[in-house]
Formats: C-alpha cells, sequence, structure tokens
C-alpha cells in the first residue's frame, strides 16, 4: 500500500517534472524564433545598406541614387509611398519628380498637392526633419497637427509617415519621406537605418560637389591657357614673320652669312609655335571649346599629302615609307584637317623612332556591325614599346619615358590630342607594338554619311556668276553674316566688273570656297557661326583653298594676326570701296594664272616662287612627280614647270602620267633641266611640251621661264575667249 | 540572470542531493522551475533557491554559492574545454576572463549581464582581482576559482580583504596559486 503511494507520488513528480522541461523547451523555441527573426531583419537591414552604398558609389547621378534610394526603403518597409524634396538655395524645401508609387492612381491626388508644396523649415513632416537634422516619425499623419497635407493624405489612405534627412556634412541638403497606408508606431530600428540612408546618399552629393568644383577647377586652368596660348602666339607670329623678311632681305643682298643664323631664330620660333598649338589644342579640348569643321573628302589625296610631307624626315632617317591606299576607297565625313593632323603626327612619330626601316601608311575601308569604317595604320620597324609605355603613351604630357623627349623631342602632347580628335570623330586610336620589333598605330573613324561618289555641289546663290562662265569678270566670294553689308559689297563689287557671290557664314564660306574656287575671298571677322579667324585658317589649311587670296574686311584692327595667318590683305570697316576695288583687281592680275613648279631642288623653286609671285602667278610646289601628282589632284594648274632628274618619279615619268591623264594632257608643260639631252631623251620627250630650258645663269633662266609661261597663258586666254 | 545558470544549478543538486532535494528546493522557493538556458529570470529567484538550498543543507548562504561554483565549473570545463586547453595554470586562465571568457559568453546568451573584473599583476605571487556587481556573488566567483586551480592541479588560497556582503563597496579576492610540492 505504501510502496503503491510512493509510486504515485513518483509519478506526480516525475509528471511535474516533464510538464517544466515541456515548457522551458516552448520557451527556448520561442526565443530562438524571436532571435532568428531578429536576425532576418537585421539581414534585411544590411542588404538595404549595401544596396544604398553601392548606389551612393556607383550611380552617375544623384538622381539615380535617390531613386534606388525610394525603390529599396519602400521595399524593405513595404510602404507604398516615398518621395525626395530637395533644398533650394533659400533654404526651402522644393518637391522633386522623384516618386516611389506602389498605385500611381490612387497616390495621383497627393502626389500633386505635394509637388505644388514647398516647406519651409519646421513645417510639415519634411520642414521639421529639415529643421531638426534627424528622422521623424508620425504615427498617424491625419490626426496630425502639423501635417498640412492631412486632408489629402486622408483621401488617399495614408496613415503612417517618417522622414529622413540627406546630409552633407552638417548640412541638409534633401529630405526624403515615406507614408504607410495604415497607422504605425515609431520603429527605431526603421529610424536608425533610415539616417545611414540619409548619410550614404548625403555622401553622393558630397561627391558630385567636389567633382563638380574639379571639373570649373579645370575648365578655368584650360581657359587661362588657351587665354596665355593666345598672348604668346601673337608676338611669336611677329617673330617669325620679321625674320622671313630678314632672310628675305639677306637673299637678296646676298649677305649668305646671315642666312644660318637666321634660319635657326624661324625654326626655334615655329617649333615653339608648334608646342603653344598643342597645349592650345589639348587645353580647347580639356574646356570643351574645340569645334570639329566636318565635311566630306576624298580621303586618297589626304593620306598621300601626308605622306608627301614627311618624305624627307623619313628619308633622314634612312626609312622607306610605303603607302597603300587604293583611290576607290573614297570619300569620308569628318574634319579633314584634324585627321590630317592626327595622321601627320603618327607617320612623323614613326619617322623619328625608326632607322634603316620601313614606314608603311594603309588606308582602308571595313564593313562592321556598327557601320562603315575608314582604317588608316601606320606600321613601322622601330624601336617599338613595352606593355608599360604602351599604357602611358596616350596620357596628357607624357612621352614614353623622360628620355625619349631628350632623345627624340617634342611636348608628347601630338598622339594625346591626335586620340582625342579621333574620339571627339567617334573613333579612336589604337597601338599593337613590340619592342624593338616596331609599332602599328591604328586610326579608326566611323565613315559617316558619305555619299558613294563624290558629293554634288548644291546650286550656288542666285547671285553667283560661275569664274569658269567669264575669264573677264573674277569671282568674288564675300563672306559676311551681315545682310546689308552682303548687299552693298556685291552692289560695288560688280559696278566694278567683278562676279560676286555671297554666304552669310563661316560654314557656308568655306563649302563655297571649296566648290567654286573664286578668284579671291573678302571675310568678315566678327561672325556667330564661325568666326573669320577660323575660316581663315581653315582656307589656308585646306589645300583646295590655300591658294585662294583672302582679304580681311572687319572691325577688329588686328592686322597682324590676320597676315601672320595667311590673308592677302586687311580692310578696315567701313570700307573704302574704290580701294577695296583695287586690292581686289592686284589679287585678280593673277587670277586664272596658276603655275605648279616641279623641282628636287630648294633653292632653285623658291628662286621660281619668289620671281613668279612678283609677277602674280600663283605657285605650287613639289619636290618629285609623286608630289606633282598629288597637287596636281588638288587644284589644276594653268601652267606646269617640271624639272627632269628627280627620286622617286623623275619627270620623264611625271610626263608620262600626265599625257596618259585626260584632265591634265592639255595643261602646257615648260621642262627646266641641268642635263644635256641626249637624243633619245628628246624622242621620250616627245615633242609635247612647251620648251626646254636649260638651267643656267639664275635671273637670265627666270626671266626666260616668266617670258615662256606668260605668253602660254596669252594663247590659252585667246583660245578660250575665241572658243565660245 | 541567464537560465543557463538555474540549469548548471538543478544539475548539481540533483547529482549530489538526488532529485527529490530539487523538487523540494523549487517547492520552498515557491518558483515555476522552468528554466530555459536562453531565458532570462529574475535574480530573486537564484537568491530564494539558494535561501532554501541553505535551510535544508543547513550551510550558510556564501557556503551554497561556493559550493555551487565550485561543482558547475567542471560542467562547464567539459562543456567548452578549449577555454581551459588554452591555459597551463589558473592565474592566465583568470586573466582571460573579461576579454575571452565573458565575451564568448555574450555571444551564446545575448544580454548575459556576466561582471567585469579588474585585476592588480604587480604581485607574481598575488593576483589581486575586484569584483563590483549587485549580485554581490563574490562567493560564486571563490567557488569557480576553487574549481579552476583544482582543474589546473594546483594549490590555490584565497583572501577576500573587503566585501560587498560586509559594507565594502566592492570585493576584492587576493588569489594565491601554487603548484603541489612547489
Amino acid at each position: 500500500m505504501e510502496s503503491l503511494n510512493d509510486a504515485e507520488v513518483q509519478l506526480a513528480r516525475l509528471k511535474k517534472r516533464l510538464d517544466r522541461e515541456q515548457r522551458a523547451r516552448a520557451e527556448s523555441e520561442a526565443i530562438a524564433e524571436k532571435a532568428l527573426s531578429e536576425l532576418y531583419t537585421k539581414k534585411k537591414e544590411i542588404e538595404l545598406l549595401q544596396l544604398i552604398t553601392v548606389a551612393a558609389n556607383e550611380a552617375s547621378t544623384v538622381d539615380d541614387a535617390m531613386r534606388t534610394a525610394l525603390e529599396g526603403v519602400c521595399a524593405h518597409t513595404r510602404w507604398p509611398v516615398g518621395h525626395v524634396h530637395l533644398k533650394d538655395s533659400a533654404g526651402t524645401l522644393l518637391s522633386t519628380s522623384l516618386w516611389h508609387l506602389d498605385n500611381p492612381e490612387r497616390y495621383e491626388s497627393f502626389r500633386k498637392a505635394t509637388e505644388a508644396m514647398t516647406f519651409a523649415p519646421s513645417i510639415g513632416l519634411p520642414g521639421r526633419v529639415l529643421e531638426e537634422r534627424k528622422p521623424a516619425w508620425i504615427a498617424d499623419v491625419t490626426k496630425d497637427v502639423n501635417f498640412p497635407r492631412s486632408k489629402v493624405a486622408q483621401d488617399a489612405g495614408l496613415r503612417a509617415g517618417f522622414a529622413f534627412p540627406v546630409l552633407a556634412g552638417e548640412e541638409v541638403v534633401a529630405v526624403v519621406e515615406f507614408f504607410s497606408d495604415e497607422p504605425a508606431e515609431p520603429d527605431d530600428a526603421v529610424l536608425t537605418i533610415m539616417a545611414h540612408v540619409g548619410s550614404q546618399l548625403g555622401r553622393v552629393i558630397e561627391r558630385r560637389r567636389a567633382e563638380d568644383a574639379l571639373k570649373l577647377a579645370s575648365q578655368h586652368k584650360s581657359q587661362f591657357l588657351a587665354n596665355m596660348s593666345h598672348e604668346l602666339r601673337t608676338p611669336l607670329n611677329a617673330i617669325i614673320g620679321i625674320t622671313e623678311m630678314l632672310q628675305e632681305d639677306a637673299r637678296e643682298s646676298n649677305r649668305e652669312d646671315e642666312f644660318e643664323p637666321l634660319d635657326r631664330v624661324v625654326r626655334a620660333a615655329r617649333h615653339l609655335l608648334a608646342v603653344i598649338n598643342d597645349i592650345l589644342d589639348l587645353s580647347k579640348i580639356e574646356a570643351g571649346k574645340m569645334e570639329l569643321h566636318v565635311g566630306s573628302f576624298a580621303i586618297a589625296p589626304v593620306v598621300q599629302d601626308v605622306v608627301n610631307t614627311i618624305g624627307t624626315l623619313a628619308a633622314k632617317n634612312q626609312n622607306s615609307l610605303r603607302l597603300e591606299c587604293s583611290p576607290e576607297i573614297g570619300f569620308m565625313c569628318a574634319d579633314q584637317t584634324r585627321i590630317r593632323q592626327a595622321l601627320l603626327n603618327l607617320v612623323s612619330n614613326a619617322a623619328k623612332f625608326t632607322e634603316n626601316g620601313t614606314i608603311t601608311v594603309s588606308a582602308s575601308r571595313a564593313v562592321a556591325e556598327t557601320g562603315e569604317w575608314i582604317v588608316i595604320s601606320v606600321s613601322d620597324t622601330g624601336i617599338g614599346l613595352t606593355a608599360e609605355q604602351k599604357g602611358r603613351l596616350f596620357q596628357d604630357f607624357v612621352q614614353a619615358d623622360a628620355s625619349t623627349t631628350r632623345k627624340y623631342g617634342g611636348t608628347g602632347l601630338g598622339l594625346a590630342i591626335s586620340r582625342r580628335f579621333c574620339q571627339m570623330m567617334g573613333g579612336d586610336i589604337t597601338v599593337e607594338s613590340e619592342p624593338g620589333r616596331g609599332s602599328t598605330f591604328t586610326i579608326r573613324l566611323p565613315a559617316d554619311e558619305t555619299p558613294s561618289q563624290a558629293p554634288v555641289p548644291p546650286q550656288g546663290p542666285s547671285l553667283t556668276t560661275r569664274a569658269t562662265e567669264s575669264h573677264r569678270a573674277p569671282l568674288i566670294l564675300v563672306i559676311d553674316d551681315d545682310d546689308a553689308v552682303r548687299k552693298v559689297t556685291t552692289h560695288f563689287l560688280a559696278r566694278e566688273g567683278f562676279a560676286v557671290t555671297t554666304a552669310s557664314g563661316g560654314r557656308e564660306g568655306l563649302r563655297l570656297a571649296r566648290e567654286l574656287q573664286p578668284a579671291a575671298i573678302t571675310l568678315d571677322i566678327m561672325m556667330p557661326d564661325l568666326d573669320g579667324w577660323t575660316v581663315l585658317a581653315a582656307i589656308k589649311g585646306d589645300p583646295a583653298t590655300a591658294g585662294i587670296p583672302v582679304v580681311l574686311m572687319t572691325i577688329v584692327d588686328e592686322k597682324n594676326r590676320g597676315y601672320s595667318l595667311g590673308a592677302a590683305d586687311y580692310m578696315v570697316k567701313p570700307v573704302d570701296w574704290s580701294g577695296l576695288a583695287g586690292v581686289l583687281r592686284g589679287i585678280c592680275k593673277s587670277a586664272g594664272r596658276g603655275v605648279l613648279v616641279v623641282d628636287d631642288d630648294d633653292t632653285m623653286r623658291s628662286g621660281l616662287r619668289r620671281a613668279l609671285h612678283e609677277e602674280g602667278w600663283q605657285v605650287t610646289e613639289a619636290e618629285n612627280g609623286r608630289v606633282a601628282l598629288a597637287r596636281l589632284a588638288e587644284s589644276r594648274p594653268d601652267v606646269i614647270v617640271i624639272d627632269l632628274m628627280m627620286p622617286e618619279m623623275d619627270g620623264f615619268e611625271l610626263l608620262g602620267a600626265l599625257r596618259s591623264n585626260v584632265a591634265w594632257r592639255e595643261i602646257p608643260v615648260l621642262v627646266l633641266t641641268a642635263k644635256d639631252l641626249t637624243d633619245d631623251d628628246r624622242a621620250r620627250l616627245n615633242g609635247g611640251i612647251e620648251r626646254v630650258l636649260q638651267k643656267r645663269g639664275r635671273q637670265e633662266l627666270l626671266s626666260e621661264v616668266l617670258d615662256v609661261l606668260d605668253r602660254c597663258i596669252k594663247r590659252r586666254r585667246a583660245e578660250s575667249v575665241a572658243v565660245p | 540572470m541567464k537560465g543557463v545558470v538555474f540549469n548548471l544549478l538543478e544539475a548539481v543538486v540533483r547529482r549530489d542531493y538526488g532529485d527529490d532535494t530539487w523538487e523540494a528546493l523549487l517547492e520552498a522557493a515557491n518558483t515555476d522551475g522552468a528554466y530555459s538556458s536562453l531565458g532570462n529570470y529574475p535574480d530573486e529567484e537564484m537568491m530564494k533557491l539558494v535561501g532554501a538550498a541553505s535551510s535544508a543543507l543547513k550551510m550558510p548562504a556564501d557556503d551554497v554559492v561556493r559550493w555551487f561554483g565550485r561543482n558547475a565549473l567542471p560542467l562547464l570545463a567539459k562543456k567548452h574545454p578549449h577555454f581551459f586547453a588554452a591555459h597551463k595554470s589558473t592565474r592566465p586562465f583568470l586573466l582571460t576572463l573579461n576579454d575571452v571568457i565573458h565575451s564568448e559568453v555574450r555571444k551564446l546568451y545575448p544580454g548575459a549581464d556576466v561582471p567585469v573584473f579588474t585585476y592588480d599583476t604587480s604581485s607574481s605571487e598575488v593576483l589581486v582581482m575586484h569584483y563590483k556587481s549587485p549580485r554581490k556573488l563574490c562567493a560564486l566567483a571563490e567557488g569557480f576559482i576553487e574549481a579552476t586551480a583544482a582543474y589546473y592541479a594546483e594549490e590555490v588560497s584565497l583572501e577576500q580583504p573587503e566585501c560587498m556582503n560586509r559594507g565594502d563597496h566592492k570585493c576584492v579576492l587576493r588569489v594565491s596559486v601554487k603548484k603541489p610540492g612547489g
């Protein structure tokens, strides 16, 4: 009986104990579940913060970062409405277009009401946050006394709300607010995390401000450089011009001992000018002020011309220069001057850094998914580049290494500038290289808007009388943005017997100059689209127009600058009309008298140039037959003077080429040679030439040349008048 | 106080005095007795259980607590051997209490209100530990220290020149340890 009792007591105790254990277990589970749920919330908070941090670091704009924050916070809290207010300079919050709305239609009226409001410090939820610079929570906005939007919030079914400041340093720059569709008591965890979100977003704004300040400083620096370069160029041009005059004098009075030092001054000054031009170019690009003059042009002559220009430099290091460019490559639409500059830079670099090697320039057309590309590559067998040098190659102001500068000279800017130009035109310059084996630089540019054939020149303005229509009325192109000036100039020049065509701006002027090849151009300086200086530089920089004399007509009295840029004359407005007519008549005396002098002897060429110039001829020069063909492709001279013995392509070959081309066959040729012609030579010349002159005493020869040329032209003129 | 301390007390009482004694203590202390190691329970419950044990075992409360400490420590050493294995004697182990042992306790039992000791190590013979806690459980610390010395097979002598239970504002434990025969 007693043992039964004991057993019952024992059982009761065990039951009690089991019951205790079960309760303890239930409690443990509850604790674990709560801990897990807290862990989950923490994880979500960390994810939100991570999202915001990444957005803060990577978003390209402040708006993007804000938008990410709105989405992230709304997803985290499952609240349907989020909005950003930005503080203006007066310290008031302005509504922005940055919203998160789960249901835009439902919250339409709330959005409109918000966007119509501004919040001063301490007014409403955003104002309170602005004032206190910390997050705030309203459990139910419809019952809050400081919530001006309570009515419209109630209509939209919005109840709880919180907002946090976006702090840049100590300053509130924006306030972000969120609303729930049910009332909710403040959640400290949410408010804490929102304070973090706010400071992350603030960093985006701080960073953006710093970047803007930096950019502005950089632009100021570039602007300063541009101004300084300009200030430097003006006197430098004077130095060059005056020294060249002194050289001329020295030459004329045979003071031989002065040539060399004067030549050194000119060369040093030109080098300095080139350096300054590089700096000016780069700072213009940096300041975003570099403009491209895009037009359609034939590619082959440009490439050929660059190769010709570099010929001497390449020969100096015993390099052979090869050109692979088919004339079928056709046209492209880009800034010709800049492409020429970039290519010139690449080829001259190749020539500098290669000795006893081969430089190959090849141009081709490539079709890719992205459209048609023009690919021009310059390969050399020179010193090449290490991977490290390659990395620094395109950086501004950096040459492959410092010793390179000492050995090879240069500013180290050329490549960086060339690349920027190509990038501005939608392309790039890339390099492949192996140290000791050589380098290949490749320019890739979109062929863009390229007509399949040569562009058809548009019909000229109605006033135009084509130069070709009348030899007696030389065509003058008047470029001026002022309608009245154009009319008056046209009137006076027509009365003086000129044919006149007009252009109302620089771009149109450049186009007409290329298409119409006028006898002369009058050019205004102050024009809205392209100023006259730029137009003048472009005219003189384009071989197709470089020979056209330009008279500047402007109220800006900067004669020296005009002359240094290649202007033929300078008229200050108001223009003396008869004076202008006189100037133009002087210029046009030589109109239609173009002569191409082909001779490898530098002295001979310059002697002829000066003599012919004085007599009003426009002289183009070529140092061999190949170059002559390139010049001929650019513009057709009235007469050609050819030396027979030349490197690369001699006079005989050139004559052969001339005869086989219909366009050139009729051009009178004067052969000038130091060679005693054999019968065989005479047979090869086979008539077809105006006259053969033996090189001997200079003055004698020159006057003889002039005589023959004059006769040529007179006969031509007579013919062209006779033939209707 | 953390439930794990109640679990330890239950374990040593059951082991040394039998299941019935524990049931009797719970009844005498009038406590619920369902303790989860992760839960938090009022300090008074522990004090009531200690008081009940003091009456039942006819032992001063401090001695009960000291006994509890001495017997609970081997259980802890068994459960978390790496804290002990990292040292070869009592003194360096005691010096890790704040930075290692109690910081691990906080990780395992969030919200654990463990004491912070300050040490006076100016003497190489005697380690002086200052203890300050509203729970005034310096006896528990003594029990733990004695058992730790036993774990490392060392002889320890403890003095308490100051004690909160005697009206001082802190307890000062002077711990002298020596190797047996050393």
